[in-house]
């Protein structure tokens, strides 16, 4: 059930962006300075503009398909060379089912610029969002499901998401959804059945008891994925981790030392920081929000005590907290309501700094007195910045480990068109005998959004949808 | 002989096709073997049914004469499924056999343009791509503009009891033979099909006192808009049950049957399967119900249903004794099965023209169907098509969007099919909105425009839905109190208060409690059905709406007849076959092929959007 929008506008005003008489190209790898890079054509002209492009044209034309050679491309203005690999694929045994080459270059963005130029001016047209896998759905290299995966593949910031793409890519759905689709299919038939020759069997109650209780059991299942889901994307937000402590204990130090380079403005004044300061970085293979609070303690200075309200916020709700105390300061009141603020003291790592200041009796009763994993160790110092760098990594991926059960669920369009397929479902909870023709209709919509979430019908709406979510290129 | 159309075969396809032609005022001639089997009822008395009941209705609503006919003839008359919604209730009849085709035939004398010739048609003239006329038994050619085939199970009918088989058309009546050769010399392919009927009994030796008496309703529903007849019941029905002694028997002679001895080799329908089938399927049960169907009130036949088998004779008689009440029962005519020529229904175009011959029609079991009332919707969708063939119109397509016949003749020349298909609610994918209570809503200005319904009768429908638009408003600002009502009894006294459209949206509420409580006397049956099921329905229907839109746009994207799929890149070689066998007419078409994916339909647009700049 495809492009019903490109019908209702006059047929020529559909797809501006396929073209497939066109030639693309895109750089297939991130912009920036690497060792190298690798440059992308598709179209029926992929093969000859390269070959008007390099210097070893017929030779390129000669070369056989799927045979790497070198080759020298320059700029267009010819001030800018470089010796390149190029390998072509022909149509239809490509990525796309197009004429397809790849050129492997020098990895400068300036360098890909230019050679990006020099193809275009050969004949060549700067890909779209999406584009190659665009084609490669229309050319029925794969479905659209395969599509969504290779999209969340390359964009998964967690072990958990590119787990889940990586299943959907090599072609395997969680076996929930053949197990909904089986149950919501055996419930449709019932149904049906009792439709058109119930008349004859008499009403049969025993078939409202097991649809009930076949819906239920979808329902919760696909309940917990989404709940799932909802994890993995907080985890895909970005867990936060935030730096707690009384004032002056040195969070903001600890900051620094972590990223590398001065966020947060040092002073040993006390209450420096007056507000919430957050950073994103990657740690343990995670991306996090690193915070840094306002110092607990008693004040009353108005604008530090809303800060101070704000890191009670964080206390609550961060994913990790990093318990900063000072190693020659005792504990303060607050610091031991920790775990009665939290609710709990999962999630919480100790680090006593200071240690310069405090002698060896002292440090140990500061990490006794914690009483969660801990380190010791002198911010201030620039050796500390590996040691702080791999325990809060280290807490991390502890972290992220528990948190998130994978889900199946990859994409909010999926998550969108599974709670649509339980809204409907949760409609015939209240149904009962008498009521079949409504019930089947729920049984349909259900599935008719599980043949959505396994693109198995698709409107051109929901292709727009999942390849706007693509990055040129790719 | 000349004609603009002609009409061949006297079963419920082609009386359909003969009256709607002859109204729509083309000079019409109706040819068949015998005319005093016009309107004859092959098998069961029973016209209708669930699904099958709405279709007759929409013949109805359409300016067809089967609605009628049944009122007329009808003598038994219950509206199935009246414990579920109303969107899948569907009235059905049974008819007096011989009364129903003394009405058909008064039916059709109604109409100026139609004439009636008894001869056998056995060859189809095409000259150029296109039919001219019919060669007859007699010698006789017929000259014609366009020709409607519509020949049943008779082409080159074989029927079957045990171990003998004879040429039949039907049991009495002569096979056709020949013209299904002179069709495929045309370059139309056949396909062979099986189905059967049960024996006939003799009334007088049936115990009744051990049945199970089927009443009709109190009160029956009529099949026809256009009538103002009032259907009466005059007999009655009885139901019983096979036993064990039923299905030893038939386990002892399956050998002797021609469907398990491998006689037979058309595929029979799943839906309608010999007892045969029943006992090897699905083994004993408690039992096979069974219902005896009165063929007639001037006599004591009865139709035996459930009880289709191709045993030979004597193995009928002892099998039809083991049934409770059945015991001492004689057969009248036997069961047999019967196999026969249909054309594959891919080869036609939505309008029922053949792809391969123009102006040549096909409708009813020659396609593939099974039952009376799919027969009579190809009929007169084939009918109208023909006379608008004649007349320079644009042909007659129902999407499946609007009705029943829609889906059935979009799945038919999309789809195509291996065994007799029969209408079933759940084909219908807009079920809610395609209801036997409002066909005439749906349908009846198509028809008025088309001009097989007068404007007086359209008219009068007319007034039933204003009446009910005035209801459902009136109904949306009431307020209403369930009180003393059976409705939502175990619920809180304000929950049982409210607006009473909002009371009427909820499961189990009684239509007439909300009415009495909101102070509406009772608007009749037809005015009260229709304002309830549109209120019940109403969130589904509005959806389903935007869904029929939408198919409509793809309807409305045509693919050019002569599309080389060949040509184009990127189809999957599955679906290319599929597309260059079927050639569908517009992008919906194909997107309902089976093993046609998105894919290869966003192809397609892409690749005629090319074409098109």
């Amino acid at each position: 059930m495809l492009p019903h929008r490109c019908c209702e506008l006059p047929i020529r005003e559909f797809p501006t962006m396929i073209t497939p008489e066109d030639t693309i190209v895109a750089p297939a790898t991130a912009s920036g300075s690497a060792a190298l890079a690798v440059l992308r054509l598709s179209g029926p002209d992929a093969v000859g503009i390269v070959a008007k492009a390099v210097r070893e044209g017929d030779c390129f034309l000669s070369c056989k398909p799927a045979v790497v050679r070198r080759y020298v491309l320059a700029s267009e203005e010819g001030g800018l060379a470089d010796e390149v690999t190029a390998v072509k694929y022909l149509a239809p045994r490509s990525f796309t089912g197009e004429d397809t080459v790849e050129i492997i270059c020098h990895g400068s963005a300036i360098l890909v610029a230019a050679l990006m130029a020099r193809l275009c001016a050969m004949g060549a047209r700067v890909a779209g969002r999406g584009e190659f896998t665009r084609r490669a759905f229309l050319n029925g290299k794969m479905d659209l499901a395969h599509a969504e995966a290779i999209n969340q593949l390359i964009g998964s910031r967690t072990l958990a998401q590119a787990r889940g793409a990586s299943v959907c890519y090599l072609g395997g759905y969680d076996p929930s959804i053949v197990r909904w689709g089986g149950e919501i299919v055996g419930i449709l038939s019932d149904l049906e059945t009792q439709i058109e020759f119930g008349e004859e069997d008499g009403v049969s109650g025993a078939l409202w008891e097991r649809i009930h209780r076949g819906i239920a059991a979808v329902v919760s299942d696909a309940e917990a994925q989404l709940q799932r889901y909802q994890k993995v994307r907080l985890a895909d937000r970005g867990l936060e981790v935030a730096l707690v402590g009384p004032a002056n204990a040195g969070k903001s130090t600890v900051l620094n030392r972590i990223l590398g380079y001065e966020r947060v403005l040092v002073h040993s004044e006390r209450g420096t920081t007056r507000d919430s300061v957050s950073e994103r970085a990657t740690m343990g293979g995670v991306e996090v929000s690193l915070v840094d609070t306002a110092g607990l303690g008693e004040t009353i200075d108005v604008v530090e005590m809303m800060g101070i309200e704000r890191t009670l916020d964080y206390v609550r709700r961060a994913e990790i907290l990093v318990w900063v105390t000072a190693a020659d300061e005792e504990f303060t009141e607050q610091e031991d309501r920790l775990g009665s603020l939290r609710g709990s003291m999962d999630g919480v790592f100790g680090i006593v700094n200071k240690s310069d200041l405090a002698d060896a009796s002292r440090k140990a009763d500061a990490m006794e007195h914690l009483g969660v994993p801990a380190m010791i160790v002198c911010a201030k110092d620039d050796g500390s910045a590996q040691r702080l760098v791999s325990f809060v990594g280290g807490a991390v991926s502890k972290v992220a480990a528990t948190g998130t059960e994978p889900s199946f669920l990859c994409t909010a369009r999926q998550e969108a068109v599974i709670s649509r397929m339980v809204e409907s479902l949760r409609e015939m909870s209240c149904l009962g005998v008498g009521h079949e023709e409504i019930a089947a209709e729920h049984c349909r919509t259900a599935l008719g959004c599980l043949d959505e979430f396994l693109g198995k019908r698709t409107t051109d709406e929901i292709v727009e949808k999942v390849f706007a979510e693509f990055c040129i290129g790719k | 002989m000349k004609a603009d159309v002609v009409v061949v075969g006297g079963g419920h396809a082609g009386i359909e096709a003969a009256n709607v032609a002859a109204r729509m005022g083309v000079s019409t001639l109706l040819v068949c073997s015998h005319v005093d089997m016009i309107g004859q009822m092959s098998c069961n008395p029973a016209i209708g049914g669930i699904a099958k009941g709405t279709i007759v209705r929409e013949v109805d609503a359409l300016g067809g004469i089967m609605g009628q006919a049944t009122d007329r003839a009808g003598i038994h008359f219950r509206m199935l499924n009246r414990s579920k919604g109303p969107a899948v209730w569907g009235n059905r009849a049974q008819a007096d056999k011989a009364l129903y085709r003394k009405v058909v035939r008064s039916l059709l004398e109604r109409e100026a343009y139609l004439s009636l010739l008894q001869d056998t048609v056995v060859g189809v003239a095409e000259r150029n791509g296109k039919v001219w006329g019919v060669h007859c038994l007699s010698g006789e050619t017929i000259e014609a503009q366009a020709v409607v085939l519509a020949m049943g199970t008779f082409l080159n009918g074989l029927a079957h009891v045990g171990h003998t088989s004879f040429v039949c058309g039907r049991s009495g009546e002569p096979a056709s033979i020949g013209l299904s050769e002179s069709i495929q010399a045309l370059g139309i392919t056949v396909g062979r099909l099986k189905t059967g009927t049960p024996a006939r009994i003799d009334g007088r030796t049936v115990d009744t006192s051990r049945m199970i008496p089927q009443p009709g309703d109190a009160e029956p529903w009529p099949f026809s808009f256009c009538s103002d007849v009032q259907p009466q019941n005059k007999v009655m029905c009885w139901a019983t049950r096979t036993t064990q002694a039923t299905h030893e028997l038939i386990r002892e002679n399956l050998d002797s049957s021609a469907l398990y001895g491998g006689k037979i080799k058309g595929i029979g329908p799943r839906y309608c399967p010999s007892i045969e089938d029943k006992i090897v399927r699905f083994g004993d049960r408690d039992g096979h119900t069974l219902f005896l169907e009165p063929e007639g009130t001037d006599h004591h036949e009865m139709y035996l249903s459930g009880l289709s088998t191709s045993l030979p004779l004597d193995t009928q008689r002892r099998m039809v004794q083991t049934i409770p009440g059945l015991e001492k029962t004689r057969i009248i005519r036997p069961a047999y099965a019967i196999e026969y020529d249909y054309f594959r229904p891919v080869q036609l175009r939505p309008s029922l023209e053949s792809k391969v011959v123009g102006n040549l029609f096909f409708a009813g079991q020659i396609n593939g169907t099974s039952g009376y009332e799919e027969a009579a919707c190809q009929g007169l969708v084939a009918g109208v098509n023909a006379a608008e063939a004649v007349l320079g119109g644009e042909p007659l397509v129902l999407g499946r969007g609007i009705s029943y016949i829609g889906v059935l003749i979009d799945d038919l020349v999309t789809k195509g099919t291996e065994e007799p298909y029969r209408m079933f609610t759940s084909r219908a994918e807009y079920r809610l909105m395609l209801r036997q209570d409002n066909a005439d809503e749906r349908l009846m200005a198509i028809a008025r425009d088309r001009g097989t319904v007068d404007e007086a009768i359209f008219s009068a429908r007319q007034r039933v839905w204003d009446e009910r638009d005035r209801l459902v408003e009136f109904l949306r600002e009431a307020d209403a109190d369930l009180g003393d009502g059976e409705s939502l009894r175990g619920e809180s006294p304000s929950a049982r208060r409210g607006k009473a459209l909002d009371l009427l949206r909820r499961p189990d509420v009684n239509l007439d409690e909300v009415l009495r409580s909101a102070g509406v006397a009772w608007p009749g049956r037809d005015v009260a059905l229709r304002a309830e099921a549109d209120i019940k329905y109403e969130g589904f229907v509005r959806k389903q709406r935007a869904s029929v839109d939408r198919q409509m746009a793809m309807e409305s994207a045509p693919i050019p007849a002569g599309l080389d799929y060949d040509s184009i890149p990127g189809l999957l070689s599955e679906s290319r076959a599929k597309l260059g066998k079927i050639r569908p007419a517009t992008i919906g078409q194909a997107s309902r092929i089976s093993g046609v994916t998105p894919a290869d339909v966003s192809i397609l647009v892409v690749h005629l959007f090319r074409n098109d700049r």
